[in-house]
């Protein structure tokens, strides 16, 4: 007996072939592949919503009019090494303000003619409180107009933005979960009232409810598994395709290569594999407790 | 009410078994029967009288709605799911309709209790084999049963009900509809059957041809026992 064979059980040879499977494939493909494109957003947010945070955490921008002079781009300097909680202060050479430009203005435009404010990168201590608005008020004594950016604020909206669209894709996935278990139970109630008649004289000869909801089993894990893995792997290769044209979400995954991806595929299959059993299972067990 | 060996066990005791279908229609009025180890009985009864019905409860295809129901010593109607169906493993069954599975062959129809049973392919195949030779269906073990006439049906569904050496055989109508020649093969069996200590029980409509079997017979009518006849032998 071929191991598959024992995984379906003793019965599986005698119950009636499944016309079905290859539907029920196909639509637990389509939930694998919408439950991995959710489940690789999530990857995705998440690397965004934590490379966001290495880079603005901790940062404030301080922008001085370019009409300013050097003495009072050198009183700014010297007021925010001295403030408490500040850690380093950088102030940014013309040609780096020039390349950040660059995607808005292009490589050919002539900054040193542009009244382009001086930049300054300001790097404070972690859950350290500074009073911004007062520093603000400072700089802007010293250098009118100076604009100072607490990039935190933008930092915690964002992070909210992404926890709510985090939120709304679990929910989704928890539906797709769902939609996947009721097909399967549907599919395998339809297989059963089809075959009535045998499973009734299973029934009626011996055969216990176990034996006969393994085989029913067995399949719907088999066609779970590999419509999960189909539409898992049509969702990574779709993912990588498109990603870096999805906005908002800046995807940084790297494609084929990204193991997190195929560790969704993975899980989204075998989560396929194991939902579509339970579905069986509920289903011909309830079938099985109407009969005597 | 038939009594075996007192030291036998209670095979089927029915105790003031009621079944209701409902206002208008005939069921089942209390009936009480004991079969033992090694009994014989037929069930008589026009069409209708409920020996179907009968025949149902016993095999724990139907509940009845009121009275009590040992199989082989046990509470069937309080005992759990996995008992039942190891009390059904016990029960051979020829059913009015052979109830033959299309999607099969002849052979794996017959061997289907063996399956369930967890009996190796090899003993099944012997088995039906010599089964099927028996009752002279052996050049048809790898047809399909659409391919057998209606006594070779009634046979196939015989010997799928007598392959596991039941310890009780229920047989509903097997005579019913069937050629000259089945029918003292079928009775043979039966009898081969109760000579390994099988209890039988057999519903008919032929009156003629319990009396004519000369074992015991009990008259269904209208869903009572009427008539208690002990036959010749018994």
């Amino acid at each position: 007996m071929s191991a598959l064979a024992a995984f379906r059980g003793r019965l599986a040879r005698a119950l009636p072939g499944d016309s079905s499977a290859p539907l029920l494939a196909c639509m637990i493909a389509l939930l694998g592949f919408l439950a991995t494109l959710g489940g690789g957003a999530l990857v995705l947010l998440g690397d965004d919503v934590r490379e966001k945070s290495l880079s603005l955490g901790d940062a404030l921008t301080l922008q001085i009019p370019a009409s300013a002079s050097t003495a009072r781009i050198e009183m700014s300097l010297a007021l925010l090494r001295q403030t408490a909680g500040i850690r380093s202060v950088r102030l940014l050479e013309p040609a780096e303000t020039a390349r950040l430009l660059e995607p808005w203005l292009g490589p050919a435009a002539a900054t040193d003619t542009l009244p382009v404010p001086r930049l300054v990168d300001v790097t404070v201590e972690p859950h350290v409180a500074i009073d911004v608005a007062g520093l603000r008020q400072r700089l802007a004594s010293i250098a009118s107009g100076a604009l100072l950016e607490d990039h935190r604020l933008a930092l915690d909206g964002f992070r909210g933005a992404a926890f709510r669209a985090e939120a709304l894709i679990a929910l989704g996935l928890a539906a797709v979960a769902a939609l996947g278990g009721a097909l399967t139970l549907l599919m395998t109630r339809t297989r059963l009232a089809l075959h009535r008649a045998t499973f009734e004289l299973f029934h009626l000869i011996g055969a216990a409810d176990g034996d006969l909801a393994r085989p029913i089993q067995a399949d719907a894990l088999i066609q779970g598994l590999l419509g999960g893995a189909i539409g898992a792997v049509l969702a990574v290769v779709a993912l990588t395709a498109v990603g870096g044209a999805i906005a908002p979400v800046r995807l940084s995954a790297s494609g084929f290569a990204d193991w997190r991806l195929w560790g969704v595929a993975i899980a989204v299959a075998l989560v396929a594999g194991l939902i579509a059993t339970g579905g069986a299972r509920i289903a011909v067990l309830r079938q099985l407790a109407r009969m005597p | 009410m038939l009594r075996g060996d007192a030291a036998g066990m209670t095979v089927v005791g029915l105790d003031n078994i009621g079944k209701s279908h409902g206002a208008g229609a005939d069921g089942l009025h209390d009936i009480s029967l004991t079969l033992e180890t090694g009994d014989f009985c037929f069930i008589t009864g026009a069409r209708g009288a409920g020996k179907t019905t009968l025949l149902n409860i016993i095999a724990l295809a139907d509940k009845p709605s009121s009275g009590t129901l040992i199989l082989f010593d046990t509470d069937a109607l309080e005992a759990d799911r996995a008992t039942r169906s190891a009390l059904r493993r016990r029960i051979g069954i020829v059913f009015q309709e052979p109830r033959l599975l299309d999607h099969l062959s002849v052979a794996d129809n017959i061997g289907l209790p063996l399956r369930i049973a967890g009996t190796p392919e090899m003993e099944i195949r012997q088995h039906v084999g010599e089964l099927a030779d028996w009752l002279g269906i052996a050049h048809r073990i790898d047809s399909g049963p659409q391919a057998l006439s209606i006594g070779e049906r009634k046979r196939a569904a015989a010997a799928r009900a007598i392959v596991s050496r039941p310890d009780l055989l229920i047989a509903d109508e097997p005579m019913d509809g069937v050629d000259d020649e089945t029918v003292p093969m079928l009775m043979r069996a039966f009898e081969q059957l109760h000579n390994l200590g099988t209890t039988v029980l057999v519903a008919t409509h032929d009156l003629a041809f319990a009396r004519h079997s000369g074992r015991p017979s009990l008259h269904l009518d209208r869903g009572a026992l009427a008539i208690a006849d002990d036959g010749a032998a018994g």
